[in-house]
């Protein structure tokens, strides 16, 4: 098992790897970042002299083993506007944007969980058509639509909370739906079809067949089998947060990496830009790395599957 | 409504009796019946065979006898059990508490059939406190003596370990361990021993047998092997298209069948003797499809009008005997002696010094995660022009991949394989192209060996097109001239894969390998996957074009029985060695190895002779 | 269960024929859904004929006007217009027409892609295999909307190609697994080894039996991909990264809405109403169309 988590965290590693370097190539292959931050018709020379001056001259390969060194130091650049560390501007946007993910997160799973399992056991039942609705409707609507239409309706019409602001919990709740539904509808059907293959399985008939009753099956059999494959979802719906938190941010004015990444997009502010896509791909590979990890604990299969044995 | 009775305790009493159950899936008006008025009855101590093709309903009796059923599902008639409850009737509630107490299922697939992710001993320890209503560390006793009670090689070890940790064998043995569990009266065994190799299917035989006499409960053995019938039941139960067509004890039912249809099975069994088997024409019609009167009259070579116009009532013939047929078979047409061994002399044969199939000390490994996996080793095979090899093993004895290697599929890491005196060229290679006319492959499974999205016919044609033989028009003809030889019309061409029968699509399957006129046919486990009656034709058919167009035939399967009537050698392979190879007589009347002896022991068989009923 | 397979005669019947028959037996609401997507394709191919105003005419004096109120001219706005009073019906119109694009366009290219990338897997294996697998791993790890971001950023806004080609490729990882996994198991247990067996060459197998069997996969896919790339191109607009004026799509319009959420709330409701209802009908088509493409039902 140990050697399993040493192979996860080698490819968690190239992941990372693979991040840094499409970073770096994406900034100085497809572009010049002198030229996309001065304005157009600033004279050439001053240009060639910035370039001097940030190492772009030289070849590439020893920018990019430059590139790693600064990185090493925590040296994410600096900003252009006001000409702080970026590394700073992004840290200090981290809270927020964790306040509204780890909420988000458990929505999902709160709100997807026992949907999906209620739509299963109720197979065909009018619960199970109202669920399945609900998450194509969920997954169809676009979050920075339905983010709109929560503070036309709650803020607008029936002014039961106020349409911005992050200061206390009840901020939390419009911009939490509409980061939530998406992966919420999506977890619904996944642990609904989970379940139904579990529940078709040949061993719930077999259990059935020694008299064990409907209730302990569904929760006993049935429930710890359909939730193993979720678990990959799961992983995934870390990325899908991410992603929809910068849509999220940028409806309710929420201050957090978010709408960083998108006045840094606006403004081309390219060393923030490269310290938010790398936290962003961090985070991704180390949720990751914890869905891997979570399966070999729970699933026996994956744990002895490359173990000793035949 | 269906009802469920108990019936109380008392010697000779049945363990289960089954009165007048009908099944139906779906509604009345679109839905089909599924089982048509069973009746059924087996006592204590002794094992039922319910045997019959697939599609005859053997295992939704069984799983209608539990209730458990689904919600689609409609049930009609009486079930019975022996229960110390005492005489009541059951709504399906009450069900419950009787199913794992008084009546048990064991399954074919027995891994699949146990929680994936929990450990055997919690599972059964489970089981047991709630069969048995005692504390948890009692259970734990309970459950290492149910081990042992079904012979389970390391009890302790076992409990300890996971469902995909071990084999299907001691897998089934958990399953019956569970069964064991609440002491039923009554165990219901739905094809358990179908999945497993012979010499394990033989063990999980001898201990329900053994169980049987030792607690004295009632079996339902439910098997489309009639060798395996032979072998443990007491009586016999023949399904048809839902309905039971006849009865009797193993004696009767094997020695003297009367209704055309139980000898249609028994003459479709391969036998160690080499009978050639005769199959019955045609399939097991679908529900929805049913003929009105005797379901079996389309197929039936006694069928006169009258068969069709209503349905047979059974009919005793002794006190043990029954059966549901207008025209029962005449003592004559019963002792009617079976096809003796094929003659395989008028094969044409060549003297030709150089074999046309040559293996020398030939190896395959497999590239693992783990490194390398040598499937076989050191195999030395040689056959001639018109001779045909039967290879047999268990599954891991690495048969297949002899296969392979012929067919170029594989290329041998140590040793050589040869055709015609020159190396097997590697598939994808440009020698390979033109190989591939000589050499051939017919699979398992027929419909994966198909492009689902193209029609048969013109599946059988293409190898003429990639090999840029003759014109449209002559190929179209060759096309209907195989079909034919194959025992298809050329209407079967115009079908897709999916829109024709297991032993259809597998009839095409050996077209379109003949039609670019092979010297060789390998068939890997080729009639693995159908009926024994159509099985039993698919054989027939092999061994004809086998004659006609001088095939020598590398016969690859797993069953014993099937190869003494087609082949003229024999290769036993065992974790990937060859263990013994000879002329298929010599191997059948002398085998030499052990492992070759204890294979042969381990096949059920049915009795080759047949008695008259005087007799 | 096995009781019920339908082993009798089949006669074979047309494709065509069979296409027509399933549409005709489709449930309502996929029917209404697919109603709604012909309408969207139908104003999406003709917005700029049958738009009744200019999109870009200004008018201060008729500034957002509800929907059915008409202007000083006595021309009639019937969804309204917004804050610089231009009509919302036509700004709509070409909103959608530009969005389609996108997403049609952007939808076939990252299908075409992630496809070929995923057949070029299967057909080499080994190292190519792997390193196409590490590649597809990494794009499922990362969401695509922030490497889009960080292109965009490098790159600038205003490329419409480089825009549609970018939200075109999300999701060509998908594409890359099921096109892979496909041609693998006909590969290794399926009638692709049978037919190689027979001697016939890759181009025959890959074109000829491979590509038919596994469209009906990627079809299904594409009908999952599509609103997603509809949803991609307008949160990328809605943001102010996606198209830039002068050209318009249902994002840029929902973004000005956002401001006047309070006095106009058709500015935001129209456009957002029409991209749900797309995603929705493209979701609910595609998940009758997984069914009715089931390949347990198309091989035996």
């Amino acid at each position: 098992m140990g050697k399993m988590i040493l192979i996860k965290i080698l490819r968690a590693m190239t992941t990372l790897f693979l991040v840094v370097t499409f970073v770096f190539f994406v900034l100085r292959i497809t572009g010049d970042p002198v030229s996309a931050m001065m304005p157009d018709d600033t004279d050439p020379a001053i240009m060639d002299e910035l370039r001097k001056q940030w190492g772009l001259d030289r070849p590439l390969g020893i920018q990019y083993i430059e590139y790693w060194r600064n990185l090493a130091q925590g040296d994410f650049g600096i900003t252009y506007r006001d000409g702080r560390p970026a590394l700073d501007t992004v840290l200090e946007r981290i809270p927020a944007t964790l306040k509204l993910s780890v909420s988000s997160f458990l929505f999902v799973l709160i709100a997807g969980f026992p949907l999906g399992v209620l739509a299963a056991i109720n197979r065909g039942s009018s619960i199970d058509r109202l669920v399945m609705a609900l998450s194509v409707t969920g997954f169809s609507l676009p979050n920075f639509f339905l983010g709109i239409l929560l503070i036309l309706i709650l803020s607008v019409q029936f002014r039961l909370l106020p349409a911005f602001g992050s200061g206390h919990w009840y901020n939390l709740i419009m911009p939490v739906i509409t980061l939530g539904t998406a992966g919420a509808a999506v977890i619904a059907k996944f642990v609904r079809s989970s379940m139904l293959e579990v529940l078709n399985a040949p061993y719930i008939r077999a259990a059935r067949a020694r008299g064990a009753t409907e209730k302990s099956i569904i929760w006993t059999i049935a429930l710890p089998n359909a939730a193993i494959p979720v678990i990959t979802v799961i992983g995934f719906m870390v990325g899908t947060l991410i992603g929809g938190s910068i849509v999220t941010e940028t409806v309710f004015a929420w201050p957090g990496i978010g709408r960083l990444l998108i006045d840094a997009v606006t403004s081309r502010e390219l060393s923030v830009v490269q310290t938010v896509v790398m936290m962003i791909a961090a985070s991704m590979v180390i949720a990751n790395l914890t869905v891997d990890i979570l399966y070999l604990v729970i699933d026996p299969r994956q744990r002895f599957a490359s173990g000793s044995g035949e | 409504m269906m009802q469920h009775s108990t019936i109380s305790s008392s010697m000779n009493s049945p363990a289960l009796e089954i009165q007048n159950l009908s099944v139906r899936f779906g509604d009345a008006e679109t839905g089909a019946t599924i089982i048509d008025d069973v009746s059924l009855k087996v006592k204590s101590g002794e094992i039922l065979g319910l045997v019959g093709e697939s599609g005859s309903g053997k295992s939704v009796t069984c799983l209608a006898a539990l209730g458990l059923l689904g919600g689609s599902w409609h049930t009609e008639g009486k079930v019975r059990l022996q229960s110390s409850h005492g005489q009541e009737s059951m709504n399906s509630k009450q069900l419950i508490s009787v199913r794992g107490r008084d009546i048990a299922m064991i399954f074919q697939d027995a891994t699949a059939s146990l929680n994936p992710i929990k450990k055997i001993g919690k599972q059964l320890t489970n089981t047991v406190i709630r069969l048995q209503g005692i504390g948890k560390s009692k259970a734990k006793q309970v459950a290492l003596e149910l081990l042992r009670r079904v012979e389970m090689a390391d009890p302790e070890e076992c409990l300890h370990s996971y469902p995909f940790q071990m084999s299907g064998g001691q897998n089934q043995r958990v399953m019956i361990a569970l069964a064991l569990a609440g002491n039923p009266s009554l165990l219901l065994a739905d094809e358990p021993t179908t999945a497993l190799d012979v010499i394990v299917q033989s063990q999980i035989l001898k201990l329900i047998s053994s169980l049987r006499n030792r607690t004295g409960m009632g079996v339902v053995f439910v098997t489309h092997d009639l060798g395996v019938v032979n072998e443990i039941c007491d009586t016999v139960a023949v399904m048809y298209a839902g309905s039971i067509v006849e009865s009797g004890t193993v004696q009767q039912i094997m020695e003297s069948p009367r209704h055309p249809y139980t000898k249609g099975l028994i003459d479709s069994m391969p036998t160690l003797k080499g009978n050639l088997p005769d199959g019955i024409e045609g399939q097991v019609p679908a529900p929805k499809h049913r003929h009105w009167g005797c379901a079996f009259s389309p197929r039936c070579v006694k069928a006169e009008s009258d068969c069709a116009r209503s349905k047979p009532i059974r009919t005793v013939l002794d006190e043990t005997h029954s059966i549901a047929c207008f025209h029962p078979l005449t003592d004559k047409e019963v002792t009617k002696a079976p096809r003796t061994k094929v003659d395989l002399t008028n094969v044409k044969k060549n003297d030709d010094p150089v074999p046309l199939l040559f293996l020398e000390n030939a190896s395959c490994d497999y590239a693992t995660r783990k490194g390398k996996f040598r499937a076989v080793s050191d195999i030395t095979i040689s056959l001639r022009f018109g001779e045909s090899l039967a290879l047999i093993g268990e599954s891991g004895s690495g048969k297949s991949t002899v296969g392979k290697l012929i067919l170029g599929v594989e290329a041998s890491s140590e040793g050589k394989a040869h055709f015609e005196g020159k190396k097997v060229p590697l598939l994808g290679t440009a020698e390979h192209r033109e190989f591939a006319r000589s050499v051939q492959l017919i699979p398992q499974n027929p419909y994966l060996s198909f492009d689902p999205r193209v029609t048969i016919g013109a599946q059988i044609e293409e190898p003429l097109d990639i090999h840029r033989i003759g014109s449209a028009r002559e190929r179209h003809q060759r096309r209907n001239e195989l079909l034919d030889a194959v025992g298809l019309t050329a209407a079967h061409g115009d079908r897709y894969p999916h829109q024709v029968s297991g032993g259809q699509c597998q009839r095409a399957v050996i077209a379109r390998a003949l039609i670019l006129e092979p010297k060789l046919l390998i068939c890997d486990e080729a009639t693995a996957s159908l009926d024994v009656s159509v099985q039993a034709r698919i054989i027939d058919l092999l061994r004809e074009l086998q004659i006609k167009f001088h095939l020598s035939l590398v016969f690859i399967t797993h069953d014993l029985r099937l190869v003494r009537s087609v082949c003229n050698r024999v290769a036993v392979l065992r974790s990937g060695k060859l263990v013994e190879e000879n002329e298929i007589e010599s191997l059948f009347l002398k085998p030499q190895h052990q492992y070759t002896q204890e294979l042969l022991a381990s096949v059920p068989d049915i009795p080759a002779e047949r008695k008259n009923r005087n007799g | 269960m096995s009781t019920l397979e339908n082993i009798e005669e089949f006669e074979p019947q047309s494709r065509t024929g069979a296409i027509l028959y399933t549409l005709l037996g489709a449930p309502t609401l996929v029917k209404i859904a697919l109603g709604w997507l012909l309408i969207v394709f139908f104003v999406a191919a003709t917005a700029q004929w049958i738009i009744p105003f200019d999109y870009q005419a200004t008018s201060l004096l008729s500034r957002l006007l509800p929907p059915g109120a008409t202007d000083l001219k006595g021309a009639l706005h019937i969804l309204g217009t917004d804050h610089l009073g231009r009509d919302v019906l036509s700004r709509v119109f070409v909103s959608i027409q530009i969005t389609m694009l996108v997403a049609v366009f952007g939808t076939f290219f990252g299908a075409f892609v992630g496809s070929a990338i995923g057949l070029v897997a299967a057909r080499f294996r080994g190292i190519v295999d792997d390193i196409i697998m590490v590649l597809v791993d990494f794009q499922a790890s990362l969401p695509f909307v922030i490497i889009a971001l960080s292109v965009i950023a490098v790159m600038g806004t205003g490329n419409m190609l480089l825009f549609i080609l970018l939200v075109g490729l999300q999701g060509w990882e998908r594409y890359a697994r099921i096109a892979r996994g496909l041609t693998l198991s006909a590969i290794n247990h399926g009638y692709a080894t049978s037919i190689r067996q027979l001697g016939a060459g890759t181009l025959r197998v890959y074109l000829r039996h491979i590509l038919p069997n596994i469209l009906a996969a990627l079809i299904v896919q594409v009908t999952i991909n599509f609103p997603e790339t509809v949803i991609l191109e307008a949160s990328m607009s809605f943001l102010g990264v996606g198209i830039q004026p002068p050209n318009t799509s249902l994002g840029n319009l929902l973004s000005y809405g956002r401001d006047y959420l309070l006095n106009a709330w058709w500015m935001a409701g129209i456009p957002g109403f029409t991209i749900f209802f797309t995603t929705l009908s493209m979701s609910t088509v595609g998940d009758w169309l997984r069914d009715e493409l089931d390949p347990t039902t198309m091989s035996a």
